[in-house]
């Protein structure tokens, strides 16, 4: 027995070092994601911005075209087309062939996060991951991607049901919510109009989640 | 503003948990300003 239990420790201290070396790879994968999700916010973000900027300039042009266009960034061409096209029309057709010709040339859409997506939900709905995940602050990351981008408008819907599904899912504790400052989104889209119904009713209900252990540690629960 | 702790009963342990976590509330509220601004019929629903 005393051999038995010899090479039982021995085998556990190796599949220990394996277990480590996972852990280790697992890290590393998480990180990398989250760099990338990190930048592709940020390149979406500036692209609104050019956008922004370009309307600024169109603006001081034609002088009264107040409101700008919506934002999506997936289905942008023909869903914008459409949308710029009614809005024109209302505005006064003579401004459309001129004002469509530069927008098609200056605008590109803000495709990063979208492109990215399938990875990233990949590794959201990875049971096996979600520590990894949680102790790598990648709530950081989908913090960005779930923010309202400069203009106002909200990620893609496919962005915001991926990542407030997986957010339900997974099991954040306050210590998470604190280094991400994911909550702080959240509360934004409980608030906002443009949130489509189930979602908001998801964001309510984590929302709800996350502050019943702060409310509810009282006297019987950590005692 | 409404002081929290008589709002809400909490400590003030809990409420500054509750701000470390959600903030004010009202970090995003220049994208919401906006949304109203876009659909141009102010505030409408609650």
């Amino acid at each position: 027995t005393q051999a038995l239990k010899r090479q039982g420790r021995g085998s556990s201290r190796r599949s220990r070092r394996d277990e480590e070396d996972l852990e280790q790879m697992l890290d590393d994968k998480i990180l990398r994601l989250k760099d990338e999700m990190t930048l592709a916010a940020q390149r979406d973000m500036e692209t609104i911005e050019r956008r922004i900027n370009d309307d600024e300039e169109e603006e001081e042009e034609e002088d009264d075209e107040e409101d700008d266009e919506e934002d999506d960034e997936e289905d942008y061409e023909e869903d914008d087309e459409d949308r710029e096209k009614t809005k024109k029309d209302s505005k006064g057709a003579h401004k459309n062939n001129k004002t469509k010709s530069n927008k098609k040339k200056e605008y590109q859409p803000a495709m990063e996060k979208v492109k990215l997506l399938p990875k990233v939900a990949a590794a959201l709905n990875k049971v096996s991951l979600a520590d990894t995940i949680l102790d790598n602050n990648l709530l950081q990351a989908v913090k960005f991607w779930l923010e309202p981008l400069p203009d106002g408008s909200l990620p893609s819907f496919e962005i915001q049901k991926t990542l407030i599904q997986a957010i339900a899912q997974l099991p954040i504790k306050t210590e998470h919510l604190k280094e991400s400052g994911l909550g702080k989104v959240m509360i934004f889209y409980t608030k906002s109009s443009r949130v489509e119904p189930s979602l908001k009713r998801l964001s309510d209900k984590i929302v709800a989640e996350w502050t019943r252990p702060i409310i509810g540690a009282s006297d019987n629960y950590r005692d | 503003e409404k002081n929290p702790l008589q709002v809400t009963g909490l400590s003030a342990d809990k409420i500054d948990e509750m701000f470390e976590i959600f903030g004010d509330g009202h970090e995003y509220d220049w994208a919401l300003d906006l949304e109203k601004e876009d659909e141009g019929e102010g505030i409408a629903e609650g």
